[in-house]
């Protein structure tokens, strides 16, 4: 080998990974429903087992927003959910893309050690973060806790990780369909929907009890009111639990999503090495995915959070003013914001409050739309899908537009590509203030995430038919 | 918890009878699930039963194809054929998704068990909202006994008129007291503006009261919690694995519709160059082991191979293999030989439909590897099944296709009309010639079915190549190792503008639904002796169409290729 380099001291640690072996025939497709079905009920099993040994826990959740994009459950083995190994996954492919660290993804061993070692990071990080929850005191004060308690939670997360883990390995080597990853967060989403709308938790809060869930709301609202027009009305429009306007503002947003998921560009391109090989290149709307609206959420829950610590602290100091002001309500005893840069950024929340200050919700969307955008045109760089990197991954794969020079093909993409993703990017912005203000459920977000995922489980699974339909004519 | 909840439901639905009274939050969850699940349902069940099989019908025979008239060939044969389908279809629809009929009528006393418990459901509902106070809302204007849209003095006038009635310091007993307090309370509400807010608010004057949260699930004894989380398990631990392990053994049959066994013995057996005969022994031994033998067919096997049956020549050892492969030897000839007057068991028609989906993968497999000869013969056994003819040609051969004749026929007019003695020939004859023709007395047609006979030579094909070019596509000229196009521009010439072709002309083979494809065939030189078959399966129905074959450019140098053009269904029109 001659130089030494950072992804062979994986090579030792290859022999006691656990490892899924590649399937030795082409799985059927019925078998890959089978597998990828038996994985998402091992999740959901772990979603819902909670964790011995935690003490009951009363405080707020701070990693509320994450926990949709992330597939995790409060207080169960699900804990970490699938941030292990999204956080490697993303980590190593930074490393790589900065030739921090040398991968040649031409040579099969090489492959292998990378996956090995993106899997041993995922081990590492699963290790971290269940010590981190423990000792930060997530599940209350170690000290309650006791030594044998903490160590049991953290082998508990260890292991729930992974398992998690293997089973994004089972689907991604080709027994099931698509990545676990993408699998258990569309899963999470549809059950927090399916959940709002059926849910049969009750609340009573002096007008008798209500149902949580908006469908079974509306039925016992219309059953059991006298006045039938106020019970509907009710159904719709109650603020405090899910309504059926929501639920409807659910679905429009889903097909808002997949009607958009169509658009694209089909840049033709032709093999250089068989000459008359076509082929189509496309460059989607949606280029980059829900991923600008993450990063936008991630921005604005860090802001919320450190002015919300600010506020507290130094509540006089005119730049914290600036930043934030903060109030808890009435009844819940949450902070909401209510002067300051953040209470610009929060979204408006009713059509009283938009006319009330309309240059709180001028500035709410052209804030959103442009923040998408920007972080939509950045991210393309970061993860390697610019212009130039789709030049040369199509060089690399001998294909060429015709019509134009070699050279002239990261031109003629730079036509296409930061186009798209800004503009792809502020529309996904836009669906997500429109999904929010219409109150949809499980967060625009989250529907935006499970809609491009259950859009390319669709795609999959006509593909594979299409195969077996080939077969047979 | 959603999904336990989910699944949870079914157990919940078990032990509901043992609960009762209290569990009125319970009644309205399962009111609406059952309604949410039964409405559609009921919905889908009574269009089926009005409109039975549509959409599979309009499937099979569409009316039209990219906007051009879908002609049907209207032979009196293939009419009632396609009528059987179509009945087929329908009936099929009725139970949907169930095989049998037994499942369909599982299916419809379930709903109406369904429906029972609903209604069952609603009757306690009813009682609960009568007797439970838990419904009787807080409403003032009730309370104070006006209107809802009374003025603040009447309210004030009610007010006092109650409170002299129910005063404490008027009235000694307890219940009036109660009954005082409620009526400040209401009066209150309509009044006081505090209490009005919160009443419109919170649905209570005295402002907002702590939230109580439940579960709608009935509430189990202790002695009984036991047996509930036993339920429980056993339904996660045994029910869930044991349907996983059902639906992975039910897992035999391959994409192609076809056993992963049939596929295996298929994807053995193909060769290079095999002979018509070569490739019905493959197919008779491929398909040989799906039906039981009832009997040795011994007679009926002599008796056919006195017509020209020729039967496998490599038999298995097995004695239970052999059976099945005489029977199933007995029914493809007696179908070929059009001699199932012979046949006494009822088998033919799901044999045949099997050997139909057994050739088209055995053409697939073919067409895949580029063995053009192996191809052919596959399609002149395929022609052979679903026209009930000789595939080796042999016999009264390709006329027989033509309804109404026999081989007594053929050979009368193969004897009268030396000039039109072919099926091609045959098509292209003058209609004013064959009409007197076909009209003479040996031949012994009934007026019907000489139009019959016009209908079919209307309908069947008369492919014309209009014009073909090869080219590169994005290029100019055509180098070695290019992919190159074959364009071929295609005339159906029996069709008149504006029409398009149905499903072929096959009154013999059970099924109306075959469609009139055609294969491309042509063979690419190679260096020395070698090369390349390339085969291509054209399926448009329409009068005109353009096909595109790609395939690689092997030889430098110019090159003529030999194009074979094959009809899948009708034999004799290459």
């Amino acid at each position: 080998m001659g130089k030494f380099r950072l992804l062979d001291l994986v090579k030792p640690c290859m022999c006691v990974l656990p490892e899924v072996s590649t399937p030795d025939r082409r799985i059927p497709f019925r078998e890959k429903i089978l597998w990828t079905g038996i994985s998402l009920f091992v999740f959901l099993v772990c979603c819902q087992i909670p964790l011995y040994g935690i003490s009951a826990n009363k405080s707020t959740d701070p990693f509320y927003w994450m926990r949709v994009i992330l597939a995790s459950n409060r207080g169960t083995l699900m804990e970490l959910g699938i941030s292990p190994i999204v956080t490697s996954g993303m980590v190593m492919q930074l490393l790589a893309g900065s030739k921090l660290l040398e991968v040649d993804q031409s040579v099969k061993e090489d492959r292998m050690l990378f996956q090995g070692a993106q899997k041993l990071f995922g081990m590492v990080i699963t290790l971290g973060e269940a010590m981190a929850y423990v000792l930060s005191g997530m599940y209350g004060p170690v000290k309650d806790l006791g030594a044998g308690n903490a160590i049991l939670i953290i082998l508990q997360l260890f292991c729930a990780g992974v398992i998690v883990l293997i089973l994004d390995e089972l689907l991604q080597k080709g027994y099931g369909l698509g990545s676990g990853i993408s699998l258990f967060i569309a899963t999470n989403i549809c059950e927090t929907i399916c959940w709002k709308a059926f849910s049969p938790t009750t609340m009573n809060t002096g007008k008798g009890p209500e149902f949580e869930g908006a469908v079974i709301a509306l039925f016992h609202l219309l059953i059991s009111r006298s006045d039938k027009f106020t019970a509907l009305k009710e159904a719709f429009y109650r603020q405090t639990a899910p309504n059926i306007t929501s639920l409807f503002a659910t679905v429009l947003v889903f097909f808002f999503v997949i009607y958009f998921q169509g658009f694209r560009v089909d840049l033709a391109v032709k093999n250089q090495r068989v000459r008359g090989q076509m082929g189509s290149y496309p460059i989607k709307l949606f280029y980059t995915s829900n991923i600008p609206i993450i990063l936008q959420t991630a921005l604005v829950s860090n802001l919320y959070f450190f002015s919300q610590l600010l506020y507290k602290r130094f509540k006089a100091n005119m730049i914290v003013n600036m930043i934030g002001q903060w109030q808890e309500t009435e009844i819940t005893g949450q902070s909401i914001p209510v002067g300051g840069l953040v209470y610009y950024i929060s979204p408006p929340h009713s059509f009283g409050e938009v006319w009330d200050d309309p240059i709180h919700a001028l500035f709410y969307v052209v804030f959103i739309l442009v923040s998408c955008a920007l972080f939509s045109k950045a991210w393309i760089d970061v993860s390697g899908s610019s212009a130039r990197d789709v030049a040369r991954q199509l060089r690399e794969q001998q294909l060429m537009m015709p019509g134009y020079r070699d050279s002239d093909l990261p031109k003629v993409l730079n036509r296409y590509i930061p186009t798209a993703a800004a503009f792809g990017g502020a529309c996904i912005g836009a669906l997500t203030i429109v999904a929010d203000f219409l109150g949809a459920i499980g967060s625009g977000t989250g529907i935006l995430l499970a809609v491009t995922i259950i859009y390319e489980y669709f795609e999959k699974i006509c593909k594979e038919e299409g195969q077996g339909a080939a077969f047979m004519f | 918890m959603a999904l336990l909840w989910l699944l949870a439901v079914p157990a919940i639905a078990a032990k509901k009878n043992q609960s009762d009274g209290d569990d009125s939050a319970m009644l309205f969850f399962l009111l609406a699930m059952l309604s949410c699940l039964l409405l559609p349902w009921t919905l889908a069940v009574l269009w089926y039963f009005l409109f039975p099989g549509h959409a599979e019908v309009a499937k099979a025979f569409p009316t039209t194809i990219e906007g051009s008239r879908v002609r049907l060939c209207s032979t009196q044969a293939m009419q009632e054929r396609r009528e059987a389908d179509m009945r087929r279809l329908k009936s099929r629809h009725i139970s949907a998704g169930f095989a049998s009929q037994r499942g369909e009528f599982k299916r419809l006393v379930l709903l109406v068990l369904l429906w029972c418990w609903l209604l069952y459901i609603v009757v306690q509902v009813r009682q609960v909202l009568a007797t439970s106070a838990l419904y009787q809302n807080f409403d003032p204007y009730a309370i104070l006994e006006v209107g809802g849209t009374s003025s603040s003095s009447q309210i004030k006038k009610a007010f006092h008129k109650l409170s002299l009635k129910y005063h404490p310091d008027k009235n000694p007993d307890t219940a009036a007291a109660e009954k005082f307090i409620l009526i400040k309370k209401a009066y209150d509400a309509l009044t006081d503006p505090v209490a009005k807010r919160n009443y419109r608010l919170y649905g209570n004057p005295d402002g907002p009261t702590r939230v109580e949260l439940s579960v709608a699930l009935p509430s189990v004894d202790k002695e009984k919690q036991g047996l509930v989380l036993v339920l429980f398990l056993l339904l996660f631990v045994i029910g869930v694995p044991l349907t996983l392990l059902y639906c992975m053994q039910s897992t035999s049959i391959d994409q192609n519709g076809l056993p992963r066994i049939t596929n295996e013995v298929l994807q053995n057996g193909l060769g290079d160059t095999m002979d018509v005969r070569a490739v019905q022994e493959l197919l008779l031994r491929a398909s040989a082991g799906e039906t039981k033998a009832r009997d040795d067919h011994a007679d009926l096997r002599k008796q056919l191979s006195a017509a020209g049956a020729t039967f496998v020549r490599k038999r298995p050892e097995d004695a239970e293999d052999e059976a099945r492969l005489q029977q199933a030897e007995a029914l493809f000839w007696a179908h070929l030989l059009r001699r199932t007057d012979l046949l006494e068991i009822d088998l033919l028609e799901p044999a045949l439909m099997h050997w139909e989906m057994t050739c088209k993968a055995l053409l697939q497999l073919a067409a895949k590897k580029g063995f053009s000869q192996t191809l052919h013969s596959t399609l002149d056994v395929f022609r052979g099944l679903v026209q009930a003819i000789e595939p080796s040609g042999k016999g009264a051969g390709a006329l027989l296709q033509i309804p109404h004749f026999t081989s007594e026929q053929v050979r009368m007019w193969q004897k009268r009309n030396k000039k039109y003695a072919t099926f091609p020939t045959f098509l292209s004859m003058p209609s004013q010639e064959r009409s007197t023709a076909l009209s003479t007395e040996e031949l012994g047609l009934t007026g019907n079915q000489r139009a019959d006979i016009e209908e079919f030579v209307a309908c069947a094909p008369q492919m014309q190549i209009q014009a073909s070019r090869v080219f590169v596509q994005g290029e100019e000229e055509i180098c070695i190792g290019d992919v190159a196009t074959l364009e071929l521009r295609l005339l159906r010439a029996n069709l008149p503008e504006g029409e398009a072709i149905g499903s072929a002309h096959t009154p013999h083979f059970p099924s109306a639904q075959v469609r009139e494809a055609w294969w491309v065939t042509f063979r690419l030189p190679g260096r020395g002796k070698s090369g390349v078959s390339v085969c291509s399966r054209i399926a448009d129905g329409s009068r005109e169409f353009v096909a595109h074959i790609r395939f690689r450019v092997p030889l430098a140098g110019k090159c003529r290729l030999r194009l074979t053009l094959s009809c899948e269904a009708y034999a004799g029109r290459t």
